[in-house]
């Protein structure tokens, strides 16, 4: 009769991951929900062939270089999320809204982060460690009203199985023919050669040697054989702890908008929506003497890039016009969740200008659409200061030539003249601004220097916010079909926010923000 | 820190708003706290 070894039901396995803050692997202790995952390592075998005087092909094979990469796929929530972003763009930038209650914005950073995953396959006692892991591409899409996101992972080498190669009965020195991605702290299981299966030990990892073979242990009560398995144990099914929220929807719970600017946007009717995120990367792989070797010694980073699209059934010109034109346009997907992080008090968008005595800028109304509330300062041709506000989008233009004329009095007095943005000297209102005051445009609540408040709602439901600055419609078109809607089918790729006859661009192309109840990526 | 000056506001068709500070000599009192008060009200 055959027994089972262990359940080979999909359900029992699990996904954890936990952040990387060097190249070293870490144990994952954070669990992820996954609809299924689809990594894979790839032990490249190279078949030899060869001229050797008989008939009989002279065959062999040789070992290839080991690839580690696919996607994962889940639903996307207001937590395990920023993960993923934070592998792809780099730590985010994270403030406190209120107590308990954080916004995450993230950016284009030069320095994507990695990640360990381990992986476990049904009810095997043992998990599959990948690590040094980037993430390369996000798609994010629905299905049946649940946001999906499908996270391609580029692990950099992987821990699947070693082999003991010396025989050892006692002591604590055990020597396997790879050790990269095993770490102190973890639960090795020894398997029994014959059948792959039946534990000989359970030893904990004290040290993991440099020289990539060498494992310091828990005292080896055991005899343990050349060839036996060494593993990663599976954490116990009471530590698989999930901290994760319901998924975000898309009716009732995704709104798409586009406008001639980020900040400045309605919302837009779509009957589907689909995001893309690329961050490119390439493997390299090197000389070596150990198993380990076989992987990558190290994945370069390269270009980040996003496209996307939205779909509605053709009643207007409007995509057309601005595909013929290439126009470009803001463009923003915004989820929300159905239930509040904190239950906190509405609060406006503010940022503070210069020291002391400098002046803070407000929205006039408390709510999260006061963050789109941008300024920009520029100097003025001539020796007057003034302001503008169109839209959402302020610009103040600092005297030329006489500093006394833009003190923080006057700033305040004039940027408080102008509708929706309140302005209030700070201190007695005496510093004066000049060109070294010259900003770039900034969004109130997200200043890189001095104090911000970031606008919120009262009781501020979770929320995941992508921002494209500069969104262009790819070619597409309308036909005619029998006995149908016509659709448009949108796409649109995200572009660098530059524009030299502009002072007010963005000078960027993405920002995410991420609203929820974690506090640190 | 005391100075007088005046601001100017206009509404240009597109709904843009447009301000700028008028200085006043020095010799001239600042604007009185009711007149502040006004600009304020017409927001």
């Amino acid at each position: 009769m055959y027994t089972q070894n262990f359940i080979s039901y999909s359900n029992y396995g699990y996904v954890a991951l936990k952040k990387q803050s060097t190249s070293s692997p870490v144990i994952p202790d954070q669990y992820l929900r996954v609809i299924n995952d689809k990594v894979i390592p790839s032990f490249n075998i190279i078949p030899i062939n060869e001229v050797a005087g008989s008939r009989e092909r002279m065959r062999n094979s040789v070992q290839g270089t080991i690839e580690v990469g696919g996607p994962l796929e889940f639903y996307v929530e207001e937590k395990m999320i920023g993960h993923f972003l934070r592998s792809v763009f780099g730590a985010p930038t994270t403030q406190t809204v209120t107590t308990g209650a954080y916004r995450h914005v993230f950016e284009v950073t030069t320095t994507p982060l990695t990640y360990t995953f381990d992986i476990a396959v049904a009810n095997a006692p043992w998990v599959h460690r990948f690590f040094n892991t980037y993430i390369t591409k996000l798609t994010f899409s629905q299905s049946d009203n649940a946001i999906k996101c499908s996270a391609e992972l580029m692990p950099t080498k992987a821990f699947i199985t070693a082999r003991v190669t010396t025989a050892a009965a006692s002591g604590t020195v055990l020597l396997v023919d790879q050790n990269a991605g095993l770490v102190a702290g973890d639960t090795i299981l020894v398997l029994d050669q014959t059948d792959s299966f039946t534990t000989k030990a359970t030893l904990t990892v004290s040290a993991v040697n440099a020289d990539g073979v060498t494992l310091t242990v828990s005292t080896i009560g055991a005899s343990l054989a050349v060839d036996d398995l060494v593993v990663i144990k599976r954490a116990a099914t009471s530590a698989v702890v999930y901290s994760q929220c319901q998924p975000f929807q898309f009716s009732n719970g995704t709104e798409v908008y586009t406008g001639a600017d980020i900040d400045n946007t309605a919302a837009r009717v779509t009957e589907d929506f689909g995001i893309e995120i690329n961050s490119e990367t390439e493997r390299h792989f090197g000389s070596g003497l150990t198993e380990g070797d076989r992987y990558p010694y190290a994945i370069v980073v390269k270009g980040y890039s996003a496209t996307g699209k939205l779909s509605k059934f053709f009643d207007s010109d409007e995509y057309l016009d601005k595909l013929r034109a290439n126009q470009r346009m803001g463009v923003r997907y915004f989820m929300q969740g159905t239930h509040y992080v904190v239950a906190n008090s509405a609060q406006k968008a503010r940022s503070n200008f210069g020291s002391t005595n400098g002046y803070y800028v407000e929205a006039a109304t408390a709510g999260k659409a006061g963050n789109d509330l941008n300024i920009t300062i520029v100097m003025n041709t001539i020796d007057t200061l003034a302001a503008s506000k169109s839209g959402n989008n302020i610009l103040l233009k600092l005297a030329n030539a006489t500093a006394a004329n833009n003190t923080g009095t006057l700033i305040a007095a004039i940027l408080d003249a102008l509708t929706g943005v309140d302005s209030t000297a700070n201190g007695d209102g005496s510093q004066t601004f000049t060109s070294a005051d010259v900003l770039p445009n900034t969004n109130l609540g997200f200043k890189s220097s001095g104090v911000n408040v970031v606008g919120a709602d009262a009781s501020q439901k979770p929320y995941l916010d992508f921002d494209f600055a500069s969104g262009n419609i790819k070619p597409f078109f309308v036909n005619n079909a029998d006995n149908s809607v016509v659709m448009q089918e949108v796409p649109l790729d995200f572009y660098y926010d530059e524009n030299c006859t502009n002072t007010q661009q963005k000078l960027w192309s993405t920002r995410v923000f991420l609203f929820n109840g974690v506090s640190s990526y | 820190m005391s100075q007088d000056f005046e601001i100017v506001k206009n509404v240009l068709e597109d709904g843009t708003e447009e301000v700028h500070v008028v200085m006043k000599a020095a010799s001239k009192k600042a604007p009185k706290d009711d007149e502040k008060e006004d600009k304020k009200g017409n927001k």
